[in-house]
């Protein structure tokens, strides 16, 4: 097996005192996608900064291709491993193309202007994302869904070997989800490395190969999302009741009914 | 693309034709007037030509001119730098503390001064330089203590604090040495009466250095657009970048205004204007925002000369008589921002 591009041991998140993610232990190879699920402000956002190296980690160990994340330099994490926020906004009204053209920084610096190399990297991830029709409109006048595959083409133009996500599928609809898993799965297939929080439990559970679920109180469990998914682990994290069931051509699903009483309320 | 770059080029190409037109009012104005012709004619006279009082007056407007093309260029380019680092449309070429320390150091040479000059300036362009740099670095370090890692917040409440702690500084002065007031008081709003070419050459290296290191700093610019922690993620360090392309920045605008006082508001407008024209990345922005200030500062010097002569105005106020009107009607027309 690969050695892991991305890896948390005993790691704890969260910002100063306030400790949000506890002793989580998870890892993601080459060619394999992770997802990341767990209740609103449970930590999803904070645990993937962490490994980024956005914010300091409290404590544990957080690796990016073997070296500790904190002691790397910005542009060097950055030609390793793409972040994609959940919120964007740009000041100015740069178009769609000059938001995607900032993924190759990493790549050629400061200074040195840009080659063929990385137009055809932006128009590729352009058309990656199905987004090249937009290319030229300015970025604060795209739709919520249009201007997330522009981030998102922005962090494949950067070309790295491992795609960090943070809850990519906001703002799509239906179709554009499963496109969206399609395209990661895609990716992942193809040999990245990729890491993506999500509240789509049963999309985790058909394009995933391993989920990290997180609670409520800031432990988490990793592993294959048929071990991690299962009922009684997803009741407990979201404190809601799910009906599990099985579809011919679908496969196993899980449908969430009713609110749980929680202990204390 | 190609519809972009033939409206990028002819952006540029009306800038520089309203630049020239600029400049040769500049040459025939004023409280003799001439003819456009003449004006370039004896700018350029034969070899065995006499010196004539015409060619006399055009070589005085003519460096007076060159100095209000060069620091509007510079104060522009520096505007649209600091509203880039800042993220921020009000951010002018002053907001950290470079104008008020200079004032300081003006008002100081003009009240106790020696009259003694440095590195080609004049006693008080001296003083006004040193200033500015002086305060853009206690800026830095009051930032840089507060937060070490200074963000952009920190940087602009510090250079606001500093900046009033200067103001205060020359109200000081000033109470305490009224006889020097009316001169103070000139030098303060700005103006290019009494300088020439000796004193552009003085501040030329200042003001090209820090126009080289803008045009350098132009993808870094764009970056930091998405804020300092997406930046971080694409591979810049936020921070630093905002330390070293401000002291840049800083150190033309220090230039600038020992040349020729704080000159306010074409800092502020012009890269607004341009960013109407050519859009927001800095590479673009950055020359188009210094042709669009050496063409509103040079116009706003001819009505200083022209207007109520031969009493000559500020063309510190000049620059607000002319720039905000035009200002005002382009933003009520079509909003701030730019055009794609």
């Amino acid at each position: 097996m690969s050695p892991a591009l991305l890896e948390a041991r005993g790691l704890s998140a969260g910002y100063g005192e306030r400790v949000v993610v506890r002793d989580a232990s998870f890892s993601v190879c080459p060619g394999s996608l992770l997802v990341v699920l767990g209740p609103n402000g449970c930590g999803k956002t904070t645990v993937l900064k962490t490994c980024m190296g956005l914010i300091p980690s409290l404590s544990g160990d957080s690796t990016l291709g073997g070296r500790p994340v904190a002691a790397m330099a910005p542009r060097a994490r950055a030609r390793l491993a793409a972040w994609v926020p959940q919120l964007a906004e740009a000041a100015w009204s740069f178009r769609a193309r000059d938001i995607v053209a900032q993924g190759r920084y990493a790549v050629r610096g400061p200074f040195s202007p840009f080659g063929e190399a990385d137009e055809a990297a932006i128009d590729g991830a352009l058309a990656a994302m199905d987004a090249t029709a937009f290319a030229g409109r300015s970025f604060s006048s795209l739709s919520g869904g249009e201007a997330r595959r522009v981030m998102i083409a922005r962090a494949l133009a950067q070309e790295t070997p491992l795609l960090v996500l943070d809850e990519p599928a906001a703002h799509l609809d239906p179709g554009r989800q499963v496109e969206l898993m399609e395209i990661l799965a895609g990716l992942a297939r193809s040999g990245k490395a990729i890491a993506v929080s999500a509240h789509d439990v049963n999309a985790a559970r058909r394009f995933a190969d391993l989920a990290l679920l997180v609670g409520r109180d800031g432990s988490s469990a990793f592993g294959p999302p048929s071990e991690i998914l299962t009922p009684e682990r997803l009741e407990d994290a979201y404190d809601t009741h799910f009906i599990h069931g099985d579809h011919e051509t679908y496969g196993h699903f899980v449908l969430p009914i009713s609110r749980k009483q929680r202990k204390g309320d | 693309m190609s519809v972009d770059a033939r409206r990028t080029a002819f952006a540029y190409a009306s800038l520089v034709a309203a630049l020239l037109v600029a400049l040769a009012a500049s040459l025939a104005l004023g409280a003799v007037r001439l003819s456009p012709a003449d004006a370039l004619g004896s700018l350029f006279p034969g070899a065995d030509a006499e010196p004539t009082t015409t060619a006399v007056i055009v070589r005085l407007r003519f460096a007076r001119t060159c100095l209000a093309a060069a620091v509007g260029a510079s104060l522009a380019a520096a505007g649209a730098v600091f509203q880039g680092l800042f993220r921020n449309p009000l951010a002018d070429p002053y907001v950290i503390g470079s104008s008020g320390g200079a004032a300081f150091g003006a008002v100081c040479a003009i009240a106790f001064g020696s009259g003694a000059g440095a590195l080609g300036f004049s006693g008080i362009g001296a003083a006004a330089f040193a200033g500015g740099l002086g305060a853009t670095l206690v800026v830095y370090l009051v930032a840089g203590a507060t937060r070490l890692r200074s963000d952009a917040s920190s940087l602009l409440l510090a250079g606001t604090a500093l900046g009033s702690l200067f103001s205060a500084l020359v109200s000081i002065v000033l109470a305490l040495k009224d006889k020097d007031l009316h001169q103070a008081w000139f030098w303060l709003l700005g103006g290019f009466s009494g300088r020439g070419l000796p004193d552009l050459a003085a501040a030329a290296p200042a003001l090209v250095v820090g126009f080289a290191a803008a045009m350098a700093g132009s993808r870094s610019l764009d970056l930091l657009s998405v804020g300092d922690e997406e930046a971080t993620s694409l591979g810049m360090r936020p921070a630093t970048t905002r330390f070293v392309i401000g002291g840049f920045a800083a150190l033309s605008v220090s230039a600038a205004v020992a040349l020729s006082g704080a000159i306010g508001f074409v800092g502020l407008v012009s890269p607004h204007l341009a960013r109407r024209l050519v859009g927001p990345r800095h590479a673009l922005l950055i020359p188009a925002s210094a042709l669009s200030g050496a063409v509103l500062l040079v116009a706003a010097d001819i009505v200083a000369r022209t207007a109520f002569a031969p009493v000559e105005m500020p063309v510190g106020a000049m620059t607000a008589l002319i720039g905000a009107p035009f200002f005002i009607y382009k933003i009520a027309r079509r909003g701030l921002d730019g055009v794609r």
